[in-house]
């Protein structure tokens, strides 16, 4: 970034690969009025994704000029896009099939070397190709979640009300572009949120380097602000005297408010997310033993976050599904959306059931192909409950009021008067004058005029702005998330070893589609954060990952993973499908700062790196001891 | 990554095995430290022989006397639970607990866990970061990356069973073609980098045998890792304390403290037992102790974490595995 550094690519000065600006309200004048301000920098580390699959293509040219296409992505119709214009053809002669997908968590976006080169030599050759990277090249040399160097000044009245944020953020963004615009974005627009802050400054700069490149993750750029803002905001209410449960209440967004930057904060939660979780970090700290010379020591930590249930990129947004009723009753349910294990095909099969009164079992979910299922911008940002969920909603009450036609005629009844439940329709108020859903179906199909029910809906929150890069200004989605989570940990001050003892999460995601996928999407996010705190870590020698195994890259195994209780709050929002928001993405950016404060809550250290390794642990335990010797001769 | 190709031969005897041996053949037993290195084509044999069909490897005989021998391709599992069965072998049968992961311990073996090549960052690895750097003297190259200018291989020995197995005084038995030999555990271990066991390419460790445990004595293996579910150690203590058990006091009539994942090898550390033996032991001969383990301990930028670290916690593990030791024994 320097003038004069060596250059990643000489047409990209300062390796500046992006930057932002974003500001509201006055920063300088509030800082300099406000009661106590102090500003910290904080810095976190390359890690994975580590999803199980490797990145994989299959890809068949055609005679006729045509190529069928088989990936591993998150979001196929980039590289339909992408592949189209690689190959010099129309995208509509590019057939994408999506099979079931080993994960994703924000590194199957975009297409890559696999994807281009599998089509190419198909083409070349005329023979069916495929390429499955190795999950060792996968760990080496393809995508990462951003490193970061987070400076940022806070100012606060001593009431603990916040005035002001200044930041500066640099990420390293790797030898090439891939998402990483959005990502500095984010971590710009976003960097206030779950807060009310009148007066905010962010600058972001994305660095190229010689390495691998960063792209989205999990979190997506919130993981790292959020670490660096709440762990700051512990610190100030420390050295203030406040209660950080009640600085966090105070400053929490209220339902109806916009922020500075223009998110517009519908349905919200947060107040009684860190109330209750209030609650439970008193209930824990009361539970304690802590032993003043014990070797293990205990503590207890807060944290608050806010995210978002489907953002929207430069272009397309809307989502799109096709409910066909078969003449059995059950339902062919296709959209464009891929479920990468967070169980969207489950939840969007939930909705469909709910809106004609049949049973999950009754739908058949078909995973994407781009010649049959509608276009869909892709699984990112939390977007598919919300945004598909609601696409799905509107083509199976499509197909509903079809039927409500024909079964109108049947019953002698107002349409407006049909009741679908428990695979039967009924007259509302007679529930004698019914029939068989199946049996409809037939009737519709079969009767003189032969009506073919095909549902058909398409959705897309209104009022949300195409991302402004410049200057980070403008609502980014319909509805926001919001949560608080706990964390309880042990620190062996010998070995410099922290335990998570135990996590719970207070969540605010509107009506809850599947309690039990809810449910493992937290757990799942909370135990990942663990990782990026303690032990996850791209470690490089000369510029080369010397790490590429998950033997050495060292995520939490299903065994390292602690008791995780989660619940929800009784938010319901208006535009989300049965009042259904994101889930689990959002909890993960919340965890590390939980972990941070309460690491600091038990030995008495405030860490500003991740992850914190026992070494650094140890080292910093050791001085501390060592001057409180001093200042106590 | 997959396996390269091979051929598999799976011997009913030990005789049958030996003489298959020989021109680019290996053993496997559990196959947990092989066919990982085969997959990153560090190794490639063109024949694999397979152990575990052979009855007498898998075998735990109690011995007169009240000693322990245990079939070298006993699953690391099976021993931990015959070990749970006698109250003084419970500490030992802990600690074989430690090794990696429950699936894990399922397949590798005791013999396999002692003869397991040595690591390093710059071996273990797959074949595409072997182009960034010059092969490496385990590699078959000409110098060693961890310590510029070094002209021995500084890969570390991460065994877990070698240092709780020296300390209770194991020893090994090795089938080769001049019949049976069996030696102490520790001169099992070669001492360098670049071949951790002696153990020619036509021999066969057979047999671990364990000595009766003593009527008062203690325990312990401290490993230091950094998630307790699956890692290596990047560093292990192991304590082998011995009591007069008519005596009142802790009189310590014999003491083995064995180093480990610290270096090319693991090592007993003489010193110790001399400092002990015959002492009444009180806190301060643990600190003594860890002392003198530290001067032994001098770990290399080769795994995880940081050689200060690895080097500064060989004081506070000692000090735990006295400890653990005295508790077992109840003292």
């Amino acid at each position: 970034m320097a003038d004069g550094s060596p250059l990643v690519h000489e047409n990209v000065p300062r390796n500046l690969s992006f930057e932002t600006n974003l500001s509201y309200g006055d920063v300088d004048k509030a800082l300099a009025a406000c009661d106590y301000v102090r500003e910290d920098r904080f810095q976190t580390a390359a890690i994975r994704h580590g999803f199980l699959e490797p990145h994989a293509a299959l890809a068949n040219w055609d005679s006729s000029g045509k190529l069928t296409f088989w990936g591993s992505k998150q979001s196929p119709y980039f590289t339909y896009r992408n592949m189209g214009k690689a190959l010099g053809i129309p995208p509509s002669r590019v057939r994408f099939i999506q099979p079931y997908l080993g994960g994703g968590f924000g590194g199957k976006n975009e297409m890559f070397a696999v994807d281009f080169c599998a089509a190419f030599l198909s083409r070349k050759t005329g023979r069916p190709v495929k390429i499955v990277a190795s999950q060792e090249e996968v760990l080496y040399a393809y995508r990462q979640r951003h490193p970061t160097l987070i400076r940022i000044r806070t100012g606060l009245q001593k009431d603990g009300t916040l005035a002001a944020i200044d930041a500066e953020i640099i990420a390293d963004g790797g030898a090439y572009k891939s998402m990483g615009s959005m990502s500095l974005y984010i971590m710009c627009t976003r960097l206030a949120l779950p807060y009310r802050v009148p007066n905010l400054r962010a600058r972001g700069y994305r660095v190229h380097t010689n390495t691998q490149p960063s792209c989205a993750m999990r979190g997506h750029g919130v993981p790292q602000i959020r670490f660096a803002a709440e762990v700051q905001l512990e610190m100030a209410v420390a050295e203030l005297g406040l209660d950080p449960v009640e600085v966090r209440r105070k400053n929490a967004l209220q339902p109806g408010e916009t922020t500075g930057n223009g998110l517009k904060i519908t349905s919200c939660g947060l107040t009684e997310c860190i109330e209750k979780a209030g609650d439970i970090a008193g209930r824990w700290r009361g539970e304690l033993h802590r032993e003043g010379n014990s070797r293990y020591r205990k503590g207890v930590g807060v944290a608050a976050y806010g995210f978002i249930s489907g953002s929207r990129l430069a272009g397309h947004n809307t989502a799109a599904a096709q409910v066909k009723v078969h003449e059995d009753g059950g339902i062919a349910l296709i959209t464009g959306s891929t479920d990468c294990g967070q169980g969207s095909d489950t939840a969007l099969s939930q909705i469909a059931a709910e809106v004609l009164g049949v049973r999950l079992a009754d739908i058949r979910y078909g995973t994407l192909d781009s010649e049959i299922t509608p276009v869909d911008p892709g699984v990112f940002g939390s977007r598919v409950t919300f945004i598909t969920g609601n696409a799905v909603k509107l083509a199976a009450e499509d197909a509903k009021r079809q039927l409500a036609e024909v079964a109108a005629e049947v019953l002698e009844a107002a349409p407006g008067d049909i009741v679908f439940r428990d695979r039967r329709v009924y007259v509302a108020g007679s529930p004698d004058r019914s029939l068989p859903f199946d049996k409809l179906v037939k009737k519709a199909q079969y009767s003189g005029t032969g009506k073919t029910i095909l549902g058909r809906g398409y959705w897309a929150p209104e009022g949300i702005d195409p991302p402004q890069f410049a200057t980070g200004m403008g609502n980014q989605s319909g509805a926001y998330t919001f949560g608080t989570q706990v964390a309880e940990v042990e620190v062996d001050v010998e070995t410099g070893r922290v335990k998570v003892c135990r996590l719970a999460m207070v969540h605010d995601c509107g009506q809850t589609i599947n309690e039990m996928l809810a449910e493992g999407q937290l757990e799942g996010s909370a135990i990942g954060g663990i990782g990026h705190t303690f032990t996850e870590e791209i470690i490089r020698k000369d510029g080369q990952t010397i790490n590429p195994s998950f033997l050495e890259y060292r995520m939490p195994t299903a065994l390292d993973a602690c008791e995780v209780a989660s619940t929800h709050t009784d938010t319901v929002d208006a535009m989300g499908p049965f009042g259904a928001k994101e889930s689990g993405e959002g909890i993960q950016v919340a965890i590390t700062p939980a972990l941070v404060n309460a690491v600091h809550d038990a030995i008495g250290i405030w860490f500003k790196e991740i992850p914190i390794t026992p070494d650094v642990i140890v080292e910093t335990w050791n001085s501390a001891q060592r001057r409180n010797k001093g200042a106590q001769p | 990554m997959t396996l390269p190709r091979f051929e598999y031969l799976n011997p009913a005897t030990l005789s049958d095995a030996l003489s298959m041996a020989g021109g680019e053949s290996a053993f496997v037993a559990g196959g947990t430290d092989l066919f990982v290195r085969m997959k990153e084509r560090i190794t490639t044999p063109k024949r694999v022989i397979g152990l575990g069909n052979i009855a007498g490897l898998r075998s735990t005989e109690h011995l007169p006397g009240g000693g322990l021998r245990i079939g070298a391709a006993t699953a690391l599992t099976d021993l931990a639970e015959t070990l749970a069965d006698r109250p003084q072998w419970r500490g030992l049968g802990n600690a074989i607990k430690l090794t990696s992961s429950p699936l894990l311990r399922n397949a590798g073996t005791v013999g396999g866990n002692l003869c397991q090549e040595s690591r390093c960052y710059y071996y273990n690895q797959p074949p595409i970061f072997r182009k960034r750097w010059p092969l490496c003297f385990k590699l078959g190259g000409d110098r060693c990356h961890v310590i510029k200018g070094s002209e021995v291989c500084h890969a570390v020995y991460s065994g877990d069973l070698a240092g709780p197995l020296m300390a209770v005084k194991a020893t090994a038995t090795i089938a080769g073609p001049g019949g049976m030999k069996k030696i102490d555990l520790g001169d099992f271990f070669t001492g360098s980098g670049l071949r951790p066991v002696r153990l020619a390419a036509d021999e066969i460790l057979t047999e671990i045998d364990i000595p009766n445990p003593p009527r008062s004595g203690g325990f312990s293996y401290q490993k230091l890792r950094l998630r307790d579910t699956i890692d290596y150690p990047l560093l292990g203590i192991s304590l082998f304390l011995e009591f007069d058990p008519e005596a009142k006091v802790r009189r310590c009539l014999d003491a083995r403290l064995v180093l480990s994942a610290a270096g090319p090898t693991p090592v007993v550390v003489p010193e110790v037992g001399q400092l002990l033996s015959g002492q009444v032991l009180t806190e301060n001969h643990a600190a003594e102790a860890g002392q003198l383990v530290r001067k032994m301990a001098h770990p290399v930028a080769n795994t995880a974490s940081t050689p200060r670290y690895r080097r500064e916690m060989v004081e506070v593990l000692t000090r735990r595995a006295f400890q653990q030791a005295l508790e077992q024994a109840g003292k």
